[in-house]
């Protein structure tokens, strides 16, 4: 084991809640032991999920493994946490060039580059993209905000789901599955806009099951996950601060719908939107059905 | 971004004060500005240089405080266009050491304040009392600063 | 009302209508009745007013012991994280948040542009009324 790997084994052995699982992460994705990187990664972001620097290390583990989807997400976090991380900005810049996305690339190269002038990774990367693609692709405008989700326009209520398909999974009982949802495991068949208005996610941002669909029918479900891993570490540090105990549920009445989130289990989190007709109390006990439900899957999955 | 530090006993209380408060830029140092840590500071030159204004303002401030018969300030705040910066000098065991924080439009100068004050209580904490060793240039930062990324582009 | 920064030990501020500090002006006395009104639903430990952005307290009315620069700064953080994963969900723009824990209860109104009505309680709290009392109080300062 090289001499890097040992002392950073030795520091996180001595103690486990240190930040070092991120340096530890970055060594041995440079030895090009990516699994186990990923572990001290996962294991380490656990522990600390707003540490944005463990979210670039993981971010680049996910870049070597190939799953530049997980890559993408993982820097979308860092830039949430740090909006000026210059490896997040090029990490981003990777994804969009290996997803042919060559203006994405150069914005968000540019955008490095304009917090540190002197990166000159970011401008040979620069410098060998403008050489390569055709000008006509290229933006030559000012550099656009960071790669974040967007808000959504709200509306009135919540679309219709369109003609009825049956539900992807394990268990379906036929229930009608919105166009704009992906197949994922119908936890919540049953349950009134199960695939549209439910989601189900890790504590890292990803989704588990269910669905979130913006008003015009697509598919929101990554995007609302990654940004709602923030709120339950947001939720549970004010719990801690404030000596108020686990927190247990967030109510946001908003103008067009109400959110509850709430913890499942031991790390997971649950969304459930409803539209403002529906009373807030009401909400939360059909949230509260949600939970449960959510529950009893994820110890059906080992989780 | 990175964090380097001079004495073992101020990592800690550092990582904990960068996570809690989202803070992109942190230094501590002296009351003469030689640094002492260092969190997310990318060019050796811009740390020096930040030190350096950083220790003479709170030593500006101070005097203003005693022309007005004050023992001194607390934290001072500047608010900018996209960043604000906190500057606090706290007592350790060690001697007196001030924190220039730098923080954007992820966090709040609340946050900040407040989880600089737990900070200052840490390194109160952390400090041990025997004599300082002699703190390095910031320039001994350089090689540690920054991750190359490449090789990604190399893929 | 005790001044921003005064809940550090010792001088916390109490629960009964304090004594008004420095000049008497109509916007200061209509913040301070606001939190008076809250303050008294039942189960109310304490509420404030607070700067959205900076997470400093404007004004403030909480029992001994209540830590008031903590609950400010970090119920505007949160609030500021619910209302993007609202925005993200096409749920618009948020006008009141609850957040229920095993020791209490954490609500926040929205007074745009820039204030929060923030109030913590315990597990005993009408929440329907003090909601109703906050979303009052922030419609009236809201701009």
């Amino acid at each position: 084991m090289a001499d890097d790997v040992r002392s950073l084994t030795a520091a996180l052995a001595r103690d486990p809640s240190s930040l070092r699982y991120a340096d530890l992460a970055e060594s041995l994705r440079r030895r090009g032991q990516r699994d186990e990187a990923l572990r001290v990664a996962l294991h380490g972001l656990a522990r600390h999920p707003r540490h944005a620097d463990g979210h670039d290390v993981l971010a680049r583990i996910y870049s070597d493994l190939g799953d530049l989807d997980r890559a993408q997400l993982a820097w979308g976090k860092v830039l949430e946490l740090a909006p000026e991380h210059p490896g997040a900005l090029k990490g981003v810049a990777f994804v969009r060039f290996r997803q042919g996305d060559a203006r994405a690339a150069v914005e968000a190269l540019e955008r490095a580059l304009a917090i540190d002038p002197s990166d000159e990774a970011a401008q040979r990367a620069l410098e060998s993209m403008r050489r390569d693609a055709p000008m006509a692709d290229l933006p030559t405008a000012e550099l656009p905000t960071a790669e974040l989700p967007t808000p959504v326009a709200p509306v009135p209520a919540p679309p219709v789901p369109a003609a009825a398909s049956p539900e992807a999974g394990a268990g379906s009982a036929g229930a009608a599955r919105p166009s704009g949802a992906k197949a994922r495991p119908a936890v919540f068949s049953g349950f009134d806009r199960a695939t549209a208005d439910i989601l189900l996610l890790d504590e890292r941002g990803l989704v588990l099951a269910g669905g979130l669909l913006a008003p015009n029918g697509a598919d929101v479900s990554e995007v609302a996950a990654a940004g709602l891993a923030g709120v339950s570490g947001e939720a549970a540090r004010t719990a801690q601060h404030l000596a108020l105990g686990g927190w247990r549920t967030i109510v946001a009445e908003a103008e067009s719908a109400n959110l509850v989130v709430a913890p499942v289990g031991s790390g997971a989190l649950l969304l459930v939107r409803r539209d403002r007709s529906m009373p807030v109390g009401l909400a939360l006990r059909f949230a509260e059905r949600a939970r449960g439900t959510a529950s009893t899957w994820l110890e059906g999955q080992g989780a | 971004m990175t964090t380097t530090v001079v004495e073992p006993w101020a990592e800690q209380p550092l990582l904990r004060y960068v996570t809690e408060s989202s803070a992109r830029l942190v230094v501590l140092m002296t009351p003469a500005g030689q640094v002492l840590a260092q969190h997310g500071w990318a060019r050796a030159v811009d740390l020096m240089a930040a030190s350096a204004l950083g220790a003479a303002i709170v030593a500006a401030s101070g005097a203003l405080a005693q022309q007005i018969g004050e023992r001194g300030f607390g934290a001072l705040f500047h608010a900018g266009e996209r960043h604000g910066i906190h500057l606090a000098s706290c007592a350790t065991p060690r001697g007196a050491l001030i924190v220039l924080t730098v923080f954007g439009k992820e966090t709040s100068i609340g946050l900040v304040d407040l989880f600089y004050d737990e900070f200052a209580a840490a390194l109160r904490r952390a400090a041990p009392a025997e004599q300082l060793r002699e703190p390095v240039l910031a320039e001994d930062f350089e090689a540690d600063l920054n991750r190359s990324l490449s090789t990604l582009f190399q893929r | 009302m005790s001044a921003p920064g005064a809940d550090r030990p010792g001088s916390g501020a109490a629960a009964a209508p304090p004594a008004r500090s420095g000049p008497g002006s109509s916007a200061a006395d209509e913040l301070a009745r606001a939190l008076d009104r809250i303050s008294r639903v039942r189960g109310m430990r304490g509420s404030m007013w607070v700067s959205a952005d900076d997470g400093l307290p404007v004004a403030q009315l909480l029992m001994e012991g209540v830590p008031g620069r903590a609950v400010a700064a970090l119920a505007a953080s949160l609030v500021r994280k619910v209302s993007g994963s609202a925005g993200a969900v096409g749920a618009g723009r948020v006008r009141f948040v609850q957040m229920e824990a095993a020791g209490g209860t954490l609500l926040v109104a929205l007074a745009p542009p820039d204030l929060l009505v923030v109030a913590l309680a315990d597990g005993r709290v009408n929440v329907g009324l003090a909601r109703l009392e906050m979303m009052r109080a922030a419609a009236a300062v809201a701009r």
